[in-house]
């Protein structure tokens, strides 16, 4: 199967990345903070579908919306 | 060839969208924050403030009771609190008095008691009463009651702590819930400009698409031609002044035949024809060049001097692709193309200058039927002032700058008219009376043909029944081309014109104008029996030069044949001539045509044409063609002889 291509710049994987790990963090160690269990899991899915991003490169909404900041270039 | 601007661009539709649905996330999500925080501390206060009414009664029940054996409100006061079951409630509560004995109050230390105590002084207690303040940023609430059957009162004053709970779940959970809602609410945004930005874009593209294109070709048409001109080309001018050499060629292609096959087989074969003849084209030339469909029957092509090919090979090749038949309707159709060509900048450096001057090219081509012709200003002018004509056309029409002069023809043996020849003239505003040679060909590549052909009818009818009812019934005869027979309304506009101007059909006469242009016999020959059938006049003109006259001849059914003025100049002194005169004559009569001799200039060509059996001529010899007065003047003399 062939992997979608790259729409994400390193800069916005970056940003990813470290938004999706702090969501993690926050949602398993300051369960107590959110006070819902709801709640949690949806940050838990945000954050997991950022970290995806963030591994593969490519976003399905930007694909959707036709942007993509990978090497700064509008397709 | 590179890609034109396609008009707006749609990068700031795309940011107020993205801006646009930002904002309204912004405020959904403050709305949303203010209504839940408002719902929240709402409820929490409300339930609290069940809960303490609760807790108040109960509270009540029991100091009424220690009050039945304790008196000392404050000793009250403590052995209640050392019951379990109240001592986390009395913690709670700000300020407790016991009335009436004991006028102070107890207070617990987080407030100070005397505000409590300035603001409930203020208030009239009846027997029982609630309610609720603010105080040093505090939410209070206070409940008074007294027992109606001892002299005991009770007055509380509790801080409502519901408030900062509420506070503290929104700026948790809500906090979370409006950043999650803003992240989606952005991701909505950029999906949904997107979308409506591609939508506004390929709308966009399509109606530029539709304005830079012709719709039956799909060529490009005018439009784009202007807008690459003055995008590309006059840049590129601009940037090399100094440069004598050519950029590129301007081409006008004008199809030579496409009108009689639009008028004979309709629109619709014509409409394919022009697709077939666009695709030929467009495969003729390079990708470097530009293919136009500049109107009707005309094509533009821009020629990039860059192309690899040479412009003569170009033209054969499109001469070639326009003369190759082309198969439409179980017919063979070949149009033949004329090409005009100037050279940029050297023909000139803006569009309606170049255009101009290939169309004089291709003007010239056509008149000498060379194929193609290279712009040169040494052209002579003729050709400059028939395309200048060729726009007046429709104007001279409207301001009936035509008129018909007519030209007698006689019996030879007598020199009676016996009938008249309308010509067309073109009073001409500035260059005088024009001859048809200098317009009747300009008249047949036009639209104007037809309105043309009905105003000679017209006039010609007019004059026939004028001279019958003054002078006497002569016959009339007027020119007309295959390309008025083409028109399926010309003989019923013949036969409305007879009617209204109650003129019998027989003074009326047809003169076939042989053409090179003629395409189908089948097509005249319907015509002419339609025209017999009104009981019209027919006849041949020019006889012997064109290549159909025999054909004519044998198809159709003449009333007339006119011998060519060329065999009756060369008659007198060329035997062979003479032969073919007679011949015709000859071969006429065995038709049962009557022969009209035209040209006759001297007296022996008429006295000839008697001797080879001829009766009926005209000619200078005769008269020349005047004007409708000077023809009835000559009318009236001849019945008076």
């Amino acid at each position: 199967m062939q992997l979608p291509q790259k729409n994400l710049s390193l800069t916005d994987r970056m940003i990813r990345g470290g938004v999706s790990l702090a969501m993690i963090v926050f949602a398993v160690f300051w369960a107590d903070q959110i006070g819902d269990i709801f709640l949690q899991l949806v940050i838990i899915i945000f954050a997991v579908l950022n970290l995806i991003s963030f591994i593969t490169g490519w976003c399905p909404v930007y694909k959707l919306a036709s942007i993509s900041t990978y090497k700064n270039k509008q397709v | 060839m590179s890609k034109l601007r396609t008009g707006i661009s749609d990068t700031n539709l795309r940011r107020r969208l993205i801006l646009g649905s930002i904002s309204l996330a912004v405020a959904v999500s403050i709305i949303f924050i203010v209504v839940a925080y408002r719902l929240a501390s709402d409820l929490a206060e409300s339930t609290e403030i069940r809960h303490f009414d609760k807790q108040f009664h109960w509270l009540f029940s029991e100091l009424e009771e220690l009050n039945k054996t304790i008196n000392d409100p404050v000793q009250q006061l403590a052995t209640v609190k050392n019951k379990f079951i109240y001592k986390s409630m009395i913690d709670n509560i700000l300020a407790i008095q016991v009335l009436p004995e004991d006028r102070t109050f107890q207070a617990n230390s987080i407030i100070s008691k005397s505000p409590i105590e300035e603001k409930l002084r203020s208030l009239n207690f009846p027997n029982f009463a609630k309610g609720a303040f603010f105080l040093e940023d505090k939410r209070l609430f206070w409940q008074f009651k007294s027992s109606s059957e001892s002299q005991f009162s009770l007055l509380v004053v509790y801080e409502i702590s519901s408030l900062e709970e509420a506070l503290d779940y929104v700026a948790k959970r809500l906090s979370i819930t409006a950043f999650l809602t803003f992240w989606l609410a952005i991701w909505a945004a950029l999906t949904m400009s997107a979308i409506i930005a591609k939508r506004f874009e390929e709308n966009n593209q399509k109606l530029t698409y539709l304005a830079m294109h012709d719709n039956l070709s799909g060529l490009k048409n005018r439009t784009y031609l202007h807008e690459f001109f003055s995008t590309q080309i006059e840049k590129q001018i601009a940037n090399e002044p100094k440069n004598k050499d050519p950029i590129g060629a301007l081409l006008i292609i004008d199809l030579n035949k496409f009108k009689d096959v639009n008028d004979t087989f309709g629109h619709g074969i014509g409409d394919e024809l022009l697709i077939v003849i666009s695709h030929r084209l467009q495969a003729a030339i390079d990708e470097r060049d530009l293919l136009v469909r500049y109107g009707g029957d005309e094509f533009v092509i821009w020629f990039n001097m860059n192309d690899t090919r040479d412009i003569q090979q170009l033209v054969e090749s499109i001469l070639y692709c326009c003369t190759q038949p082309v198969p439409l309707a179980n017919s063979q159709f070949e149009v033949g193309a004329s090409i005009g060509i100037a050279y940029c900048p050297n023909d000139g450096n803006k569009l309606d200058t170049l255009c101009k001057h290939a169309d004089i090219a291709m003007y010239q081509a056509k008149k000498l039927r060379t194929g193609f012709e290279f712009y040169q200003k040494q052209l002579p002018i003729f050709s400059e002032r028939q395309v200048l004509l060729r726009g007046q056309l429709s104007q001279a029409l409207a301001l009936q700058q035509f008129v018909l002069v007519y030209q007698p023809k006689v019996s030879l043996l007598d020199g009676d008219i016996i009938g008249a020849e309308a010509l067309a003239r073109w009073q001409h505003p500035v260059d005088g009376l024009l001859s048809p040679a200098e317009f009747i060909d300009l008249i047949e590549q036009s639209d104007v043909i037809h309105s043309f052909s009905r105003f000679v009818i017209s006039e010609a009818i007019r004059q026939a029944k004028e001279w019958e009812t003054t002078i006497k019934s002569i016959p009339i005869s007027i020119n007309l081309s295959a390309y008025n027979l083409a028109d399926p309304q010309i003989v019923p506009y013949i036969s409305q014109q007879l009617d209204y101007y109650q003129l019998p059909a027989h003074l009326l006469e047809i003169e076939l104008t042989e053409s090179a242009s003629m395409i189908d016999i089948e097509v005249t020959q319907n015509a002419f029996i339609a025209l017999r059938a009104l009981g019209v006049k027919l006849s041949i003109d020019d006889f012997g030069t064109g290549m159909s006259s025999f054909a004519y001849l044998r198809e159709l059914d003449m009333d007339y044949v006119k011998i060519d003025r060329s065999f009756i100049a060369a008659m007198l002194g060329d035997k062979r001539s003479e032969k073919v005169v007679k011949g015709i004559i000859s071969m006429c009569h065995s038709l049962e045509s009557e022969v009209i001799a035209e040209g006759i200039e001297t007296k022996e060509q008429a006295q000839k044409l008697l001797e080879l059996g001829c009766r009926l001529g005209q000619g200078y010899f005769y008269a020349r063609p005047s004007s409708a007065k000077n023809v009835t003047e000559s009318l009236l003399s001849n019945r008076r002889q």
